[in-house]
């Protein structure tokens, strides 16, 4: 789980610059750039929202498990 | 036990994510000038690359989003030029060129054909109301207020605008001028009565009375009694509404009472801030006033859940102007989680937002040396 928490954020990260290269380097919007900004900006916003929310609220909830979980007694 | 686990982790959210990512909310609320001049230095560098492309690129940049692209850049340097005076010689010349970049010709032809080929400024004895043109009127007033030397040749235009737009909102019953052919927006035309103030702190020349009928306008007419918020578009004549009461006119038409008449816009920002909706510590305004509903568009943006993304993005200039800190903060959460806030080499954008919606939140989040007395 942890893993796919990191790769999360690196995929975000990741967009996160992408889409600020491509909105800083592309001035005059159009045709299939156009397409491509929505698409960029539509992916990092769905990862930024599942790092935002998601990735707390697992880590969070992991730590609760690890700290108050009483393991089965073997019978 | 386990959905006292899920509660906590929950609890652990609300907590984590609006201060993880509101981070930058009080330095924005203060002023502090490393967020502001990271901005302030992007925009800059957009200004430069828009010069280059505008002489090499048919494609050009321009129509309505430009205009007010390089007016809300000429607002955001102005304001940070009154906010830090030490900044003048480094983004007065530039708020000068935003600012005569939105004056361009080809900028306002969107309202020359909507005039049927009738220019604004070709035509200031006429009636016609040309509201839109007070968007660059206001920014050429900035420029003008922190540049000593902004070119005399624009300034006369600019006195003439604003003379045309005293005596036409002067002879207006409702305090409307209109934008378009029978169409009146109150937001445009709160624009049009921030130009003539800041001409007034320009030029010394005394604007009181027509301010002061626009403002009586404004709360006789423009306002909805029942919500607060401004009707967004009307009929200059008889002052018959067009539209629904809406956030977003209210957010930008308080932005831009405050140039000009400090009571009004707290009045505006009242109505708007009526209308907040609050959610895990993020703050969004609603676009319409209860009893009234539709889609999202030119104006608003998209309506999600009944909030816009205009009218939550405007509401930063009033909540930071007029000491909302509680309201900024949770409006700074929301435009920054959807905005996405990057960095790189000295600079910051908001990487959504392309350069409308950066220009914007310069002016939005500087708001507050501009205001009225």
């Amino acid at each position: 789980m942890i893993r796919r928490l990191a790769l999360l954020i690196v995929f975000y990260l990741l967009s996160a610059e992408l889409l600020a290269w491509t909105s800083r380097t592309v001035l005059d919007p159009g045709g299939h750039v156009d397409v491509a900004i929505a698409g960029l900006t539509v992916l990092s916003l769905v990862l930024r929202l599942l790092t935002m929310f998601v990735v707390p609220f697992f880590l969070a909830f992991r730590l609760l498990n690890t700290r108050f979980h009483r393991p089965k007694m073997d019978r | 036990m386990k959905w006292i686990r899920v509660l906590v982790a929950l609890a652990v959210v609300r907590l984590v994510t609006p201060t993880m990512v509101g981070r930058d909310a009080r330095a924005w609320y203060r002023g502090d000038p490393a967020v502001q001049r990271a901005l302030a230095e992007d925009l800059v560098a957009f200004e430069a690359r828009d010069d280059l492309h505008r002489s090499q690129s048919a494609d050009r940049f321009t129509g309505e989003w430009a205009l007010v692209t390089h007016q809300m850049i000429a607002l955001g340097l102005a304001q940070l030029c009154l906010e830090h005076p030490e900044w003048k010689p480094r983004y007065a010349p530039f708020a000068t060129k935003a600012a005569l970049a939105s004056f361009l010709p080809e900028m306002r032809g969107f309202g020359t054909r909507a005039w049927r080929g009738e220019d604004a400024l070709a035509s200031l004895d006429g009636p016609h109301g040309h509201a839109y043109l007070a968007y660059p009127a206001l920014a050429i007033g900035m420029a003008r207020l922190v540049d000593p030397a902004f070119p005399v040749a624009k300034a006369r235009e600019h006195d003439a605008l604003i003379a045309a737009y005293e005596r036409r909102l002067l002879a207006s019953p409702t305090g409307l001028i209109e934008t378009y052919p029978r169409e009146a927006y109150p937001t445009d035309v709160a624009a049009v009565a921030a130009a003539i103030a800041v001409h007034g702190r320009v030029t010394g020349v005394d604007h009181r009375r027509v301010l002061a009928h626009w403002a009586e306008r404004v709360r006789a007419v423009q306002i909805d009694p029942a919500s607060g918020l401004v009707i967004q578009r009307m009929g200059a004549a008889h002052g018959d509404r067009h539209d629904a009461p809406r956030g977003s006119g209210t957010g930008l038409a308080a932005y831009y009472a405050l140039f000009a008449d400090r009571s009004i816009a707290e009045l505006l920002a009242k109505g708007l801030f009526d209308h907040e909706a609050t959610f895990f510590g993020f703050g969004a305004i609603r676009e319409y006033a209860a009893g009234h509903s539709g889609r999202g568009d030119v104006d608003s943006g998209p309506v999600i859940l009944g909030v816009s993304v205009a009218a939550t993005g405007f509401a930063l200039a009033p909540a930071r102007a007029l000491g909302r800190w509680d309201s900024f903060e949770r409006i700074y959460r929301t435009t920054a989680l959807f905005g996405m806030p990057v960095g790189h080499g000295g600079h910051m954008r908001f990487a959504t937002g392309g350069p409308i919606g950066n220009a914007l939140l310069l002016a939005l989040l500087t708001s507050g040396p501009e205001l009225a007395r």
